[in-house]
């Protein structure tokens, strides 16, 4: 009788504080990161919503204008040629990439020596920096020293042709650079969606007479549908980022024949210091790169029965 | 017949990978070759392959140009700093939404998960503006903590700690240990695999780190690797020769922590798929 009761007491006293801390020690746990992600982001995008609705140059002080900031915005020639320079790095870059890193995940599914390390020298591209790698391709695209001036001449181009300061071609050079620092990693996700289809579908295929093309055609790609609209929907997101390599290789030039949109936002908030049209513009950004991401959800979604 | 038209095939597969991964990697060959040759070989039309007279004068030159011992320290210490916190405080996340019901878990989740739509791109001017209110600006920790947060780290563990089972942190429980110690001695330990994918992801994206840089950094012993590069170039002349020496140099840790855990960079990927 007695020993019940001074076990009960003795749980009782044992488990209250436990029972209260954990009423508090989830918060506890997700605090430090709530409060840095609330001062770091959403301060910021509240901030940048708010500031889209001033015009302010730092020089004097901040006036209200409504919806003004938003329509000079559309009104501003280079917004929307920037915005023109985004897309079609956009779409070039999932033109080529997504077929290329299909077309190495396919290659290097298959149990050959090496792979390995072909896997490794075809992603490492990926772990470098944009910076590292833009001044590398910057020296190559040199019109006097460049090697792919010398390259180039060897199968019958002109060898000092300055491909990066011509205004119609130096967009296929970042183009270029986006594709292939980013395939090896398009192909590891790839290669992750190949290894989830089970062997006993392609066996199927087989006894029923396909070849490999038609097994790649009716079977793999389809099954790879799901993972295609993931690596689509990062991608475009990813790629219309696009800031780091334009900024070494033309810093938005010739002219403005390469500036993308975050160029555009980083030369009107830092170098002309026009805060809210800044601001206006990245609002816009947002917008865009939330459509696009419900489109593709809404659109590839459906077909890839991933909802 | 059928066995010699798979040797050719395997043949031919060999050859297409090796000419693949060697255009791949042909831009970092260049580099290197680049970084031993001297200005005369550099700036010579038509180029060299291989260094004719290979030289370790870029390096020496090159290294005294900019502060570079400074700006290896700076951006070691930035990303070490940034990549313990933020490893820790997405563990420590991660393992709250895993394990604990509590009031409003799926709204801050959803929150944290909504900010993977918001880059640094679109808030880089108020985040400008907030470090200069606070002070923040050309200092350690306006480049530290505005990148500790990451959406994709909570995503992470969250997942590795849904796979421990309950049972363990009950039993612990009943043996009288505080959550703290329940979460400091048992479930941490536990969690190395993901916190070293976590760990890696973070570093890299720390060393490589340009555009908040660009934005905090205003006098030069505040440098990073990055910036220090791209402020290598002049206004009229660049010495391609130095500024690949410097390149190869700012590429080593990066590689050395690639062969180190390549196994880990693919598992971190086919973990989450993301990042970048």
């Amino acid at each position: 009788m007695t020993g019940t009761e001074k076990g009960l007491r003795l749980s009782f006293f044992r488990r209250r504080p436990n029972i209260s801390g954990i009423k508090v020690v989830p918060y506890l746990f997700i605090l430090p990161h709530m409060l840095l992600l609330f001062i770091f982001v959403l301060i910021p995008v509240v901030w940048v919503l708010v500031l889209s609705f001033f015009h302010w140059d730092v020089f004097f002080p901040p006036r209200f204008i409504w919806f003004n900031g938003f329509i000079r915005t559309l009104r501003e020639p280079l917004f929307w040629k920037s915005l023109g320079t985004t897309a079609f790095y956009v779409c070039g870059h999932l033109l080529f990439k997504i077929p290329i890193a299909i077309g190495l995940a396919l290659l290097l599914n298959r149990r050959i020596k090496g792979r390995i390390l072909f896997r490794g020298l075809i992603y490492f591209p990926y772990v470098v920096s944009m910076v590292t790698v833009a001044l590398i391709w910057q020296w190559m695209f040199s019109a006097e020293y460049g090697v792919i001036n010398f390259l180039l001449s060897g199968v019958g181009g002109s060898y000092t042709k300055n491909i990066l300061g011509n205004p119609k071609l130096a967009i296929y050079p970042i183009i270029a650079l986006g594709v292939w620092k980013n395939a090896g990693q398009t192909m590891v996700i790839f290669l992750a969606g190949l290894q989830g289809i089970p062997e006993t579908v392609y066996e199927a295929a087989r006894i029923d007479g396909a070849g490999p093309w038609k097994t790649f055609w009716y079977i793999t790609l389809p099954l790879l549908k799901p993972i295609t609209l993931f690596v689509l929907v990062i991608s475009t997101l990813g790629s219309f980022k696009v800031f780091d390599q334009v900024y070494i290789m033309t810093n938005g030039g010739p002219g403005y024949a390469t500036m993308t949109i975050v160029q555009y936002i980083y030369r009107e908030g830092f170098e002309r210091f026009n805060l809210g049209m800044g601001a206006t513009a990245s609002c816009y950004l947002f917008l865009i790169l939330l459509s696009i991401t419900i489109i593709q959800m809404k659109f590839f979604g459906k077909e890839a029965g991933y909802q | 017949m059928i066995t010699n038209r798979l040797k050719i095939s395997r043949g031919a597969m060999y050859l297409i990978l090796i000419a693949i991964s060697t255009a791949t990697f042909f831009p970092f060959l260049w580099m290197v070759s680049t970084a031993f040759k001297p200005a005369s070989e550099v700036f010579q039309s038509p180029p060299n392959f291989i260094p004719q007279k290979p030289t370790l004068s870029n390096f020496i030159i090159g290294w005294s140009i900019l502060p570079f011992g400074r700006i290896f320290f700076n951006t070691t210490f930035i990303t070490v700093t940034r990549t313990v916190l933020s490893a820790f405080l997405a563990s420590l996340a991660g393992y709250a939404f895993a394990k604990y019901r509590f009031w409003g878990h799926k709204f801050f989740f959803l929150l944290i998960l909504a900010t993977l739509m918001i880059p640094f791109q679109l808030t880089m001017i108020p985040v400008f503006l907030l470090l200069g209110k606070i002070g923040w600006l050309n200092t350690y920790q306006g480049l530290i903590f505005p990148g500790v947060a990451q959406a994709f780290g909570v995503f992470l563990m969250r997942q590795y700690f849904r796979t421990i089972p309950t049972e363990l942190i009950e039993v612990s429980r009943l043996d009288g240990a505080s959550e703290f110690r329940i979460f400091f001695q048992i479930i941490l330990p536990l969690a190395k695999p993901a916190l070293a994918v976590l760990a890696i992801f973070s570093f890299q994206g720390s060393w490589n780190e340009f555009l908040l840089p660009l934005i905090v950094v205003e006098s030069d012993w505040l440098l990073t690797i990055q910036l220090g590069l791209s402020k290598f170039r002049g206004e009229l002349w660049t010495d391609w020769g130095q500024l690949m020496a410097m390149t190869l140099i700012s590429i080593i840790p990066v590689m050395i922590v690639f062969l180190a855990f390549q196994k880990h960079f693919i598992k971190g990927i086919s973990l989450t798929g993301t990042r970048g």
